[in-house]
């Protein structure tokens, strides 16, 4: 068949995805913004709770893609369904890899810009800029950990594991990021200092990131049972 | 060796103008114990016999009629194959298969009184009744 | 060029071999995959969808070599597996909405057709539905798609009589056209039996048997025969059952001629009456002989096993 007839079919796997998800997503989003305009106008009283729930928000809507998308599918047994359609497993992979990344990176991406209009006035010093950075694409690194694992692996257990291992490690990674000299030493100054050690975590970070996506397809293209 | 259930079919839209094979229904039960091309066999015989298809009457096609019964392609063509060899059907290439016109409806019918004296006279031997026996036996269903 | 080619097809798992020597199905036949559970068969189904993977052999589907060319040919299959789910928080009418989208040839007045006759209504949510209703949609959604090829796991599995007419209605209707092919995997024998033109018969990961119908059935019969005491049944590899009450001997044999016949109408023996098997009955001796051998090995089998 040709590629044409190929793209309408992984056009439709991924539609079908985001018809699904597009409930789930509006909220996830309204969330998003709700916990921003928390901040900006209850930020002394509540910055600390605006700030959770914007990482819950955004941790939450990766969790619920990869899970909703791929592990309720497998469990559901819709997946004879999907390949009985004239696709391969690559198809497969490039259809929900497109469609979760998608769904969540524009949740991910729209929600951080926003936020970053705390930084207008005096509420937050210029100088977190940075390790805000620093801490949004840690998050999305943690929603490509689980995307991959539920891609990879069957079953709940490993899912579970991932998203518990994915929030406690991107935690600490996050605690031990903030005691790094070059963040220590800029976090709280009033403008905004791009230093070696920022470059190096996000390079490091986003590398991780390519390197799992690009981990996902080649254990899809390993596999010799597909069910 | 059943079908499923008694299956009332129309072979082919009833076409009352042409006078072809109108009312073209088979009946099989699934009681009947017998090969199931064995049962298609005496009901088209049975059509044949009572007249309903005279000779050139056109039979539907194997797929439409293995469809219509609901039975395997195989077990059509089986029949037609059998039907072919006993002389009651022609088969001609790309055309179909037709009731022979060479068939004497006497005969079809005498066949299946054979049938059922051959299968009779096999019981009453197995049963121990003597020739005369056996014709006292049918000569008291014959007054009836 | 064949509906299903497998030649020589193997798969090893930890505990279980699949071997599959030759499993042909022609363009226009049904072909009914039986043998008891575990022996292979979804495996078999799931190699021919290039779902799973065979360690080596060759698997042609509608021309093409399977894995690697399984999204060609699945243009033309229409797959239902036993295990196959629909998604059950949305409709009928989206699933088909769905297909509509992916396949170009989609024929709407044909699904509607289906809908009716299935008494399926498209706005039902699959979650909503009973286990027969589900299996009818999801066989609809194979159906719907006019493929040239229909594969399906125990299709009639956990349905009602009326359903299971409609089914296998359904499944005469697309053999009208001789270009069209279906395999079945069922336990339902009677099914089997009806409408399948060729029998496959598995068995602990094995092709046992795969031949046309009639030739199959013919080929098996129970032969009642009445014997004297003295009378011993002769060594012949047909002989599948043997019972033996009185001076009654009933064997069951699965490559019956006059020739056997005859060999069994040695002195001391008439036969009393051949009979015919149903498919059940034919599906039942084998697989308790089989049973039989690996309980007690012949002698020949254990020497090489030593």
């Amino acid at each position: 068949m040709s590629t044409d007839t190929n793209r309408t079919v992984i056009r439709a796997l991924i539609r079908k995805d985001l018809q699904i998800m597009k409930i789930p997503a509006i909220c996830y989003w309204l969330g998003g913004i709700g916990s921003i305009l928390l901040a900006i106008f209850f930020g002394d009283a509540a910055g600390t709770i605006a700030f959770i729930l914007f990482i819950s928000v955004l941790f939450g809507s990766g969790v619920h893609a990869a899970m909703q998308t791929v592990t309720e599918e497998r469990r559901e047994q819709n997946l004879p369904f999907i390949m009985s359609l004239p696709i391969t497993i690559a198809d497969y992979t490039v259809a929900k890899m497109t469609a979760n990344l998608s769904l969540v990176g524009t949740i991910w991406l729209t929600l951080s810009a926003a936020s970053f209009i705390i930084f207008i006035g005096d509420v937050m010093p210029n100088g977190t800029i940075p390790f805000m950075c620093i801490i949004l694409l840690a998050v999305f690194l943690a929603y490509i950990v689980i995307l991959t694992t539920t891609m990879v692996f069957k079953g709940l257990a490993p899912a579970i594991i991932a998203v518990v291992a994915a929030n406690l490690g991107s935690q600490a990674y996050v605690w031990w990021v903030a005691d790094l000299h070059g963040v220590r030493s800029t976090v709280n100054s009033l403008d905004i200092v791009w230093n070696a050690t920022y470059f190096s975590v996000l390079g490091i970070q986003l590398a991780a990131i390519i390197g799992l996506i690009g981990l996902t397809f080649y254990a899809q293209s390993r596999k010799t049972e597909f069910l | 060796m059943c079908i499923l259930c008694i299956l009332y079919i129309h072979m082919s839209t009833p076409s009352n103008t042409t006078g072809t094979s109108d009312d073209t229904q088979l009946i099989l039960s699934q009681a009947d114990s017998r090969p199931i091309y064995v049962q298609i066999m005496d009901e088209i015989r049975r059509r044949v016999a009572l007249g309903d298809w005279a000779p050139g009457t056109r039979l539907p096609s194997i797929r439409e009629l293995a469809a219509n019964l609901k039975v395997s392609v195989i077990t059509v063509k089986r029949t037609y194959l059998e039907l072919e060899r006993a002389g009651v059907i022609v088969t001609q290439q790309g055309r179909g298969s037709f009731v022979s016109d060479e068939l004497e409806v006497e005969d079809v019918r005498s066949e299946a009184l054979q049938q059922h004296l051959a299968s009779a006279a096999q019981l009453g031997a197995a049963m121990g009744l003597t020739h005369d026996d056996l014709v006292d036996e049918l000569s008291r269903h014959t007054k009836n | 060029m064949d509906a299903i080619s497998c030649k020589d097809v193997k798969k090893n798992y930890p505990l279980f071999d699949l071997d599959l020597t030759d499993l042909t199905l022609p363009p226009g036949e049904v072909m009914g995959f039986v043998g008891p559970n575990g022996a292979g068969k979804s495996t078999t189904l799931r190699i021919i969808m290039g779902l799973v993977h065979q360690d080596s052999g060759r698997v042609e589907v509608l021309g093409n070599e399977m894995p690697r060319q399984q999204r060609a040919a699945k243009w033309d299959i229409g797959f239902v597996s036993e295990d196959m789910r629909l998604y059950g928080h949305r409709t009928i009418g989206f699933h088909l909405e769905f297909l509509k989208s992916i396949y170009p040839g989609w024929d709407d007045s044909y699904g509607r057709e289906l809908l009716t006759r299935f008494e399926l209504n498209p706005d039902q949510k699959v979650k909503g539905l009973s286990h027969g209703q589900r299996v009818k949609a999801a066989l609809l959604t194979a159906f719907a798609r006019k493929p040239k090829l229909l594969v399906f796991d125990e299709p009639t599995t956990g349905l009602d009589p009326v359903a299971r007419k409609v089914i296998i209605e359904e499944m005469m209707r697309v053999m009208q056209d001789e270009d069209r092919s279906i395999l079945f995997s069922s336990h339902n024998t009677l099914d089997v039996e009806q409408i399948s033109d060729s029998i496959c018969f598995i068995n602990h990961g094995r092709i046992v048997s795969c031949q046309d119908k009639e030739t199959f059935l013919d080929a098996w019969r129970r032969v009642r025969l009445v014997v004297e005491d003295t009378y011993t049944t002769p060594d012949l590899s047909a002989i599948i059952d043997e019972h033996r009450a009185g001076h009654q001997l009933v064997l069951t044999v699965s490559n019956y001629s006059e020739s056997l016949a005859q060999a069994l109408k040695k002195p001391g023996a008439t036969i009393s009456d051949v009979e015919r098997l149903t498919l059940e009955e034919i599906f039942i001796a084998s697989v308790e002989a089989s049973q039989a051998v690996d309980r007690n090995p012949p002698v020949q089998a254990r020497g090489v096993a030593a």
